[in-house]
């Protein structure tokens, strides 16, 4: 009997911090990091991804990703 | 009276910023002394487990959101910025700042017109914060910018307008252009001057956020605008260099004929 297979686990940045996750996709990647994507953009190496793809776009190791929020602004 | 923005029916001329107040609560009350229908927003990063209550607040206010690119340095930071705002605040607004020099955070002249047509050709509606300078302007505005953002003096310095006669030139060279005067603006007397102008609109977020009371300046702000506007509709008299008698002289009695 083989062992079940370990997760494949990644090094990446999230707003310009290293994070070791659980390879996915990017909605569930962020979400496991604790954000909360209800009213977020986020890029993929430097690359808007769309709402409707964050559940269907590979995370890769050495990806950067960027999650913004709205906030105050002049 | 009503006016349009871009292709947006309003009643208040009055585009209010919403950083810096001492709270949310300030900023929440501040918005409805305003009278405000058009609220500036940014986007920064996301701190994990952080909420929304910011945009919670402004979502409630029934305000349309103008999100700015504020930071960028680069037609690529930009296009990104503009991009990303856009799926979060679900318009094709954009307040195009592009930083040329960080000590004035003075527009940089020579990527904005580029960036615009970018911003334009990815179907955005451009606001452009740029300076008074007339060509520029005009080279916005050629780039498909209906809306132009000059400035009165440089942002957060509260100096009002230090060349009236820029601001004067630029409505008088653009006609169909809309004219919002953004960043300078100290008090609501350089506001309804702005106006008297023939400004379309002003925009001002420091002036307000960093008064003593925010909720009232919001209120004198407001006032200031419509009735700069009302001044500039109903034709501000021409000056004279000399004094024009105001009581009739007709019928004076005669002991001030001698």
């Amino acid at each position: 009997m083989s062992a079940p297979a370990r997760p494949h686990r990644i090094d990446v940045i999230v707003n310009g911090q290293s994070a070791r996750v659980e390879a996915g996709s990017l909605g569930t990647v962020l979400r496991m990091l604790g954000h909360d994507l209800t009213h977020a953009a986020v890029a993929l190496n430097e690359e808007v991804v769309f709402r409707r793809d964050l559940e269907t776009t590979t995370v890769a190791a050495g990806d950067r990703i960027e999650v913004l929020s709205p906030m105050s602004g002049g | 009276m009503g006016w349009k923005l871009a292709d947006v029916e309003l009643d208040s001329r009055f585009l209010l910023g919403t950083a810096g107040y001492p709270s949310p609560q300030v900023l929440r009350r501040a918005v409805e002394a305003s009278g405000a229908q058009v609220l500036t927003v940014s986007l920064r990063r996301q701190m994990a487990g952080g909420g929304n209550a910011f945009y919670d607040m402004v979502r409630e206010s029934g305000c349309r959101v103008l999100p700015n690119t504020a930071g960028c340095h680069s037609r690529k930071e930009v296009l990104l910025t503009a991009r990303m705002a856009r799926e979060v605040f679900a318009t094709n607004w954009i307040k195009l700042e592009l930083i040329g020099d960080d000590y004035n955070l003075q527009p940089d002249p020579m990527q904005l017109v580029d960036a615009a047509r970018d911003l334009v050709e990815d179907g955005f509606e451009v606001f452009p914060y740029t300076t008074d300078d007339l060509v520029l302007a005009t080279r916005l505005y050629d780039a498909g910018c209906r809306v132009i953002m000059p400035w009165a003096s440089p942002i957060g310095s509260g100096q009002g307008i230090l060349n009236p006669f820029a601001l004067r030139t630029l409505r008088a060279r653009l006609p169909d252009a809309t004219l919002i005067v953004d960043a300078g603006i100290g008090s609501p007397a350089d506001a309804a001057t702005a106006m008297q102008l023939g400004m379309d609109g002003c925009l001002i977020n420091s002036a307000v956020s960093q008064a003593a009371d925010p909720v009232g300046m919001a209120r004198a702000f407001g006032l200031a605008i419509e009735a700069g506007r009302l001044a500039y509709e109903s034709g501000i008299m021409a000056r004279h260099d000399s004094a024009v008698a105001s009581t009739p002289v007709v019928g004076t009695p005669f002991w001030h004929a001698s």
